[in-house]
């Protein structure tokens, strides 16, 4: 007998599922055949949104009429080390859902735009490749009933960001500049993984639904505020890198180097939000660790501020939309801090929306310029004018420059940790060589230089012939 | 706009400090020669806001075209001409022929001289071998992958896939004869295999790789077996026994211009200066040069561009830059001494160890390594009123100030820090050492070379072997002399010769079918538009609809150059070709009638612009930035959706709202003038009875519409609008400056229909008829949509005329559509008519349409003539049509101001294609996707990158990179005549930046100007595809199409009113 509760986890299952599909359709055809064409692409990557979208809204509607606080899927364990098992379970509440609307209606309008942008683009079905994988980690971020689960989809996130990133890899800048952004992801990671760990070592609850007791936004952290403290400031930490917050933002505007729609879906829509939907998730680890709360609170203000300051001194629109979103972010982050779970749900739908729009536009830059400039009769209203009020000019002129450098914050990451750590690696790598040279006879000379006057090929034929 | 003028730049010029040293003064001469001179090579584009086409090369042109692409490709490091891959492609699918190459070799003055010499040893001619270079080919490579190719892709086991399968067999069947007989007269089986070749370590490398045993039995075996594979293998190690190791021939070297410290420190120590320098740079310049995108302007903008950087640097000391102390010293010091931007660089240079004799070189190689923003500081130097809203000082010497003064520092920094060098930095460049060049004789890619040669001619091991050492120099020399630039050059000649044959072959053949030209029967209606090959297809679609309707062409700015003031504009802009300067000012006012409406419409858009700009601004504010978002924003899910899913409807609701929101009164244009009134700014408003005639007059003389008009003209602007698009003015008239030419098509119209205008035209006995009504329109070219002004003007006795062209536009404009719809890949070629007149119209208002319309891509011909010898022919729209009258042009006078005028317009639009064709990520832009919009005057490659000019991808894909084909309907003397008054043109067909053919405008005769010359052009052929109607021809086809003959604009019976 199938109970109404069947077919919500049916649609649970069919949300996440779907656009996971199409990734593994389009990879398949990729890796066994040749790339697939840009119509077959497009259709499935509408058709995975379609899906999954339809079954959000199933969901929300069903959830809705019979009062259905949640609805969770256990889809059996992945593996099992020890008394430990890595449980694959979904959790579809009044968090995850607004989320899962949120990923499915902008992967299927960016899917869209992305159809006519990228057309005859040579790397049309890998950017739609990486856009479905994406947005499969995000479902995965959203949907999963552990923390566990979500460390797996946070990584798709992480790994299919630098790809787009890169997605010009012919070119010097999008390669560096994804390899940073991979490596500030990465860092941060660091800290999730720990968290999972120390939560994992102080509770035998593998999901939230047991760890936290009631469902969102209530719910009570499994330990005290001795734990919750290092696990909190670690789920900050984080957060941090996901969602480019001082002092590891340095990397949002260097994203800004793939094609327009996947910085839209990435910096204005989804990934940004990812580090603030760990924190809703795990609010009730915050709520008992007020100094890693008061942490969090500190770092999106200062984010906020640093971001608003630093983007009003930009002159291009896709950095200047990075750092307006980057304050956003700062100030959700902010709100999650002082417990303002409702309200920082509000703002991150909201901001996605508007971020998204003004990304995807943000190539008309002029035509809307100059539009706005003639209605209004050749005169807009000059910005930037309360700050001639407020401040002297020389603290504004400082602030200025501090805004057109972007608060340093790169050069602080760079002198602080990136050259302690290259120095270390260099001389590790200096002591191996060392090392290992005792132990190696001479080397022979490289047999393969065959640009050598006297004898192109000789070492190697005559060796042969020995 | 333009709201600074020239006066304030000049006073904010650094006043020269007062230095008596002469040395000094010559020494500012000199660096003012130098900044010139690298300021000469700088893209000259402006801001892309108003987008005019010019030639890539323009500083080049003064010399012929196929020295100047390699001159170009070496200094930039871009390319001259496709690569030669590309141009076998188009030989492999017959869009070059080899007889093409052939005649192309036939011309060509060295082969000429010294193609009869015997090459290899006699195999063939020097004829012969180039032949086979240019239609077979060769691979080059460099000497890391050859062993690659041999090895792993097969090289050394099969011939080349392009070598001929007849003389393969002969190899083949020579080397196993040769074999055999090595087999037979050698000693001993030992060293068998490598005596012959005397033990060439190549020979004892294949033989491993073939997997033969050095036995006589091995060889037997693998002779059996695989013939071919041993005797590409022995011919390998035969040409590598012959050629490795010699003497190189003398390459022709370039003198290597001057190296920047940065390349030299890149080199010496793997630090690369510029990742430290462009971080600082580029944001600075972007700032700088913003036209409002900022929210916070720069401050100290207006002492220029170097002050400001002074300014902004010295108050940096909350900035953790590493090194930024020894940034704001370095600058202290050149503030202290006083040091103006002019001295900084000489400063620089001399720290730099540069000798004044190479500080052209120096600042030519600064000003190249960040071409698009240095080029964007000196063309706002020159033409500060190009800036859309703001036009901070710009001056190339303060540039070079800022960016010498940033290479010096961050240079000093990595000599200290990586090389340990704390002394002056000019004396560890001097001892750094300079590039490597190539030592040692041939390598492996020579080899490779030669083994590739030896297949296409024939030349099998034995031969190989016994090539006497004469020919096999004069071969590696022919390799040199005729090497890769040099065949891709003449492929490219190749190829641009097919494309003009079949261009004049169809247009002698079809001159030929109308001798004599039938006199033209009188049209009904007449329709004057630009003379842009987008209107091509319009224009000929006309003629197909309605047989009495006759099309001219005439530049799009109808000879009116105005400063145009819209209703709808803040500000007037000039409607005219860029080299020339307005004269007169034009305002659209409303009627006195609807004065009420306008001043509604003008409150209502001031408040839609406040609601605009403040959700701008505030949506990027921090506690604003709040309230949008998380108040508001999720009421942008609406246009989010609906603009990516259904564009075109998205786009009708939005005109019917303004339509409601913004009623627009009726307008007219303010355009008469007494004569003695004179507005500001050197700008007349409007025009005098008198004047309009003069203009008037031209164009009727030009198009030759003087005396022979219809009851009705039209006269038809264009311009194109789209969303999303940076380029959107790229594809917007050029002849009115990159802008939008509907008020200059709306005024001519006024001006012919005015009754004092018609007086004094009459009086210099230039006849218009009396009934000759004319009608002013607008053509979008993006969306095909069709406007016409002031119709309530025209006459009752009119409207039969009126009505008849507003639908044969109709018609002609959704066929139209639907020609160019088969270009776009994304639209299936079945589509009909009406669904492709929809479909561009969605295109145009589509966010996520890159490729909005294809603009000038298919421009390759410009034919200046009579519509009589190009009705009918279906010219793809490849092809601006100049109307002119050779007949009565006899002093060719007004040939020269045709020629004049559009000439350059078509080279330029051609050349700047072709170039970003050519070498898109150097000369062009490079693809649209990650392009970011910065300061309102430029694009950057996502996060920062260099301004980039030029053309996008997405705009040139599918353009043949041909020099424009100019044909003129005249005599040889009348052009000679015509050129003789005007250099500009006459040198662009000198030095063959453009093609040029004449048609005897009574004979009919087609002939082609070659090598200074013209030479008579013979048809092939007799006869021309035939077909009823455009759609018959084009439909079901994607690429560009021969030129046919479309009977139905052929009809000249002229069907009556009805």
């Amino acid at each position: 007998m199938i109970t109404f509760v069947d077919v919500l986890e049916f649609l649970g299952v069919g949300a996440l599922l779907a656009p996971l599909l199409a990734f593994f359709c389009v990879g398949a055809t990729m890796l066994f055949f040749r790339a697939p064409g840009e119509r077959f692409v497009a259709r499935l990557t509408a058709l995975a949104f379609g899906l999954s979208l339809l079954a959000s809204i199933g969901l929300l509607v069903g959830m809705a009429i019979h009062d259905v606080d949640r609805i969770s899927v256990d889809l059996g364990g992945w593996f099992s080390v020890g008394n430990y098992v890595f449980e694959l379970s979904i959790l579809v509440d009044r968090l995850s859902l607004p989320f899962m609307l949120l990923t499915a209606v902008l992967g299927g309008v960016i899917g869209r735009f992305s159809r006519s942008y990228l057309h005859r683009d040579p790397g049309y079905p890998r950017f739609f490749l990486l856009t479905l994988l994406f947005a499969s980690g995000m479902l995965i971020i959203v949907m999963a009933g552990s923390i566990d689960l979500l460390f797996a989809g946070w990584e798709l996130v992480g790994i299919t960001s630098a790809l787009l990133i890169a997605f010009f890899h012919h070119r010097e800048g999008p390669s560096g500049n994804a390899l940073r952004t991979f490596a500030v992801y990465r860092t941060c990671d660091v800290a999730l993984l720990v968290a999972v760990v120390l939560f994992h070592h102080h509770t035998v609850a593998a999901d939230y639904q047991t760890a936290y007791g009631d469902h969102w936004p209530g719910g009570t952290a499994p330990f005290d505020g001795a734990i919750a403290t290092p696990v909190g400031l670690l789920l900050v930490l984080a957060a941090m890198g996901k969602s480019a917050q001082v002092p590891f933002s340095g990397w949002l505007p260097r994203a800004m180097e793939g094609p327009t729609p996947s910085s839209a879906i990435f910096y204005g829509g989804l990934s940004i939000h990812a580090g603030a939907y760990l924190l809703l998730r795990n609010a009730p680890v915050l709520e008992r660790a007020p100094i890693a709360a008061t942490a969090l609170v500190v770092v999106g203000i200062a984010t906020a501020l640093l971001a608003t300051l630093s983007g009003r001194a930009q002159a291009d629109a896709k950095n200047q939309l990075a750092y307006a979103s980057m304050a956003q972010v700062g100030l959700i982050l902010a709100e999650i801090g002082l417990g303002l779970r409702m309200i920082a749900l509000v703002h991150i739908a909201g901001h996605a929306s508007v971020r998204t729009l003004q990304l995807l536009r943000a190539p008309s830059m002029l035509h809307d310029f100059h539009r706005i400039h003639a209605a209004a009769g050749g005169h807009l209203d000059p910005t930037g004018g309360h700050y001639e009020m407020i401040l002297p000019a020389g603290l504004r002129r400082r602030l200025y420059a501090l805004a057109i450098h972007r608060g340093g914050l790169d050069a602080l990451l760079d002198r602080f940790v990136v050259g302690p750590m290259l120095r270390l690696l260099e001389r590790i790598d200096r002591a191996e060589a060392r090392w290992a040279a005792l132990f190696e006879p001479p080397a022979a000379p490289d047999p393969d230089t065959v640009a050598r006057p006297e004898a192109p090929v000789a070492r190697d034929g005559t060796e042969a012939e020995r | 706009m333009g709201t600074c003028k020239r006066a304030d730049v000049f006073t904010l010029r650094h006043e020269a400090p007062a230095m008596t040293d002469r040395g000094h003064a010559s020494a500012r001469d000199r660096l003012r020669a130098a900044v010139e001179h690298a300021a000469h090579v700088l893209p000259a584009q402006g801001p892309i806001g108003v987008f005019v086409h010019h030639n890539t090369l323009h500083a080049y042109e003064d010399r012929p075209f196929e020295r100047a692409v390699v001159e170009a490709a070496e200094h930039f490091g871009a390319e001259p001409y496709m690569p030669e891959a590309w141009y076998r492609d188009r030989l492999g699918e017959g869009r070059i022929r080899p007889e093409d190459v052939d005649a192309i070799l036939q011309a060509d003055p060295d082969t000429r001289v010294r193609g009869d010499e015997p090459v290899l040893g006699g195999k063939l001619p020097r004829r012969g071998l180039r032949r086979l270079l240019l239609l077979r080919g060769i691979v080059e490579t460099d000497d890391a992958s050859v062993r690659w190719l041999l090895e792993e892709e097969g090289w050394i086991r099969r011939f080349a896939r392009t070598a001929d399968p007849a003389t393969t067999t002969v190899m083949r069947t020579d080397t196993q004869r040769w074999w055999a007989e090595v087999v037979r007269t050698h000693p001993a089986p030992v060293r068998l295999l490598d005596d012959p070749f005397q033990g060439d370590p190549a020979a004892v490398l294949v033989r491993r790789w073939l997997g033969v045993p050095a036995s006589r039995r091995g060889l037997e075996d693998a002779l059996a077996k695989d013939a071919t594979a041993v005797t590409v293998a022995s011919l390998w190690a035969a040409t590598a026994r012959r050629t490795f190791g010699r003497p190189r021939p003398g390459t022709p070297r370039s003198t290597l211009s001057v190296e920047r410290p940065r390349d030299v420190l890149l080199r010496a120590c793997g630090r690369d200066a510029d990742a430290v320098v462009l971080p600082i740079l580029i944001p600075f310049l972007s700032a700088f040069l913003d036209q409002g995108i900022a929210y916070w302007p720069m401050p100290d903008r207006e002492g220029g561009l170097y002050a400001a950087f002074r300014s902004l640097v010295s108050r940096g000391r909350w900035v953790p830059v590493p090194g930024a102390a020894e940034l704001r010293a370095l600058l202290q010091r050149q503030a202290e001494a006083g040091l103006a931007p002019e001295d900084v660089v000489i400063d620089a240079l001399e720290a730099m160890a540069v000798p004044p004799e190479r500080w052209a070189d120096m600042l030519g190689a600064v000003a190249l390594s960040l071409p698009g923003w240095a080029g964007m500081v000196r063309k706002l130097e020159h033409e500060p009123e190009l800036a859309p809203h703001v036009c901070p000082p710009c001056r190339l010497v303060d540039y070079f100030a800022v960016r010498l003064t940033l290479d010096r520092w961050a240079a000093e920094r990595i000599a200290r820090r990586e090389l340990a060098h704390a002394g002056p930095l000019a004396t560890l460049l001097q001892r750094l050492p300079g590039p490597r060049a190539p030592e040692g004789g041939t390598t492996v890619s020579t080899v490779f070379a030669v083994f590739q040669v030896a297949q296409l001619a024939g030349l099998s091991t034995p031969a190989m072997l016994e090539l006497d050492d004469r020919d096999l120099v004069d071969l590696l020399d022919e390799l040199v002399r005729f090497c890769a630039i040099e065949r891709r050059r003449l492929l490219h000649l190749a190829y641009e010769r097919r494309h003009r044959h079949e261009v004049l072959e169809a247009i002698a053949v079809h001159r030929r079918s109308l001798d004599p030209l039938p006199a033209a029967p009188d049209p009904h209606i007449q329709v004057l538009t630009c003379i842009d090959e987008r209107e091509e297809s319009l224009r000929r679609h006309l003629e197909e609809v309605d047989p009495g309707i006759e099309t001219l062409g005439t530049a799009g700015y109808f000879g009116v150059a105005i400063s145009y003031r819209g209703f709808d504009d803040a500000h007037p802009a000039p409607l005219c070709p860029v080299v020339q300067k307005p004269g007169h000012a034009i305002e659209e006012v409303p009627d006195e009638a609807e004065v009420k409406t306008a001043v509604q419409h003008l409150a209502r858009r001031k408040l839609f612009a406040a609601l605009a700009w403040g959700g701008f601004v505030g949506s990027r504010a921090l506690v604003r930035g709040f309230f949008a978002t998380a108040g508001l924003g999720l009421l942008s899910m609406f246009p989010l959706v609906a603009r990516v899913l259904w564009p075109g409807r998205v786009a009708r609701i939005e005109e019917r709202l303004r339509a409601g929101f913004f009623p627009r009164p009726r307008t007219r244009l303010a355009i008469r003038r007494k004569a003695e009134e004179r507005g500001s700014l050197d700008l007349f408003p409007g025009f005098t009875p008198e004047e309009m005639a003069d203009r008037v007059q031209r164009v009727l003389e030009e198009t030759g519409l003087a005396g022979r008009s219809a009851p009705l003209v039209a006269v038809i602007g264009h311009g194109s609008s789209s969303l999303n698009n940076p380029h959107e003015s790229a594809h917007d008239c050029g002849a009115c400056g990159g802008r939008h030419g509907g008020p200059n098509a709306r005024l001519f119209a006024l001006m012919a229909n005015d009754p004092q205008v018609r007086d004094i035209l009459q009086r210099r006995g230039l006849v218009v008829g009396a009934s000759t009504v004319f009608v002013g329109g607008f053509h979008n070219s993006c969306n095909d949509a069709v406007e016409l002004y002031d119709l309530d003007e025209v006459p009752e006795s009119h409207r039969g005329h009126l009505a008849r062209l507003c639908e044969a536009l109709d018609r002609a404009r959704t066929l139209s559509a639907h020609e160019r719809c088969r270009r776009f890949d994304s639209v299936p070629l079945d589509v009909t008519p009406t669904a492709a007149l929809r479909h561009v119209e969605a295109r145009a208002s589509d966010l996520a349409q890159p490729r909005p319309e294809y603009g000038h891509a298919t421009n390759a011909v410009c034919i200046f003539g009579r519509r009589a010898i190009t009705r009918g022919l279906f010219l793809d729209r490849r092809a601006f049509l100049v109307s002119y009258d050779p007949t009565t042009d006899p002093d060719a006078e007004i040939l020269g101001h045709l020629l004049a005028s559009a000439g350059p317009v078509g080279a330029g639009i051609s050349l700047e294609y072709y170039f970003s064709f050519v070498d898109n990520e150097r000369y062009g832009c490079g693809t649209k996707l990650p392009h970011n919009v910065t300061g309102l005057i430029g694009v950057m490659n996502g996060h920062q990158s260099d301004l980039r000019t030029g053309l996008p991808w997405q705009m040139v894909e599918i353009h043949e990179p041909v020099r424009l084909l100019v044909v003129v309907e005249t005599t040889e003397e009348n052009l000679a005549k015509a050129l003789e008054r005007h250099r500009a043109v006459a040198d662009l067909v000198r030095n063959a930046w453009i093609q040029l053919a004449l048609v005897h405008p009574h004979t009919g005769r087609v002939s082609v100007h070659t090598g200074g010359r013209f030479e008579p052009f013979v048809p092939r052929t007799t006869r021309l595809p035939r077909v009823a109607r455009s759609i018959d021809w084009y439909r079901g086809r994607r690429d560009h199409l021969p030129i046919a003959v479309v009977e139905a604009a052929m009809a000249r019976q002229a069907p009556s009113l009805s």
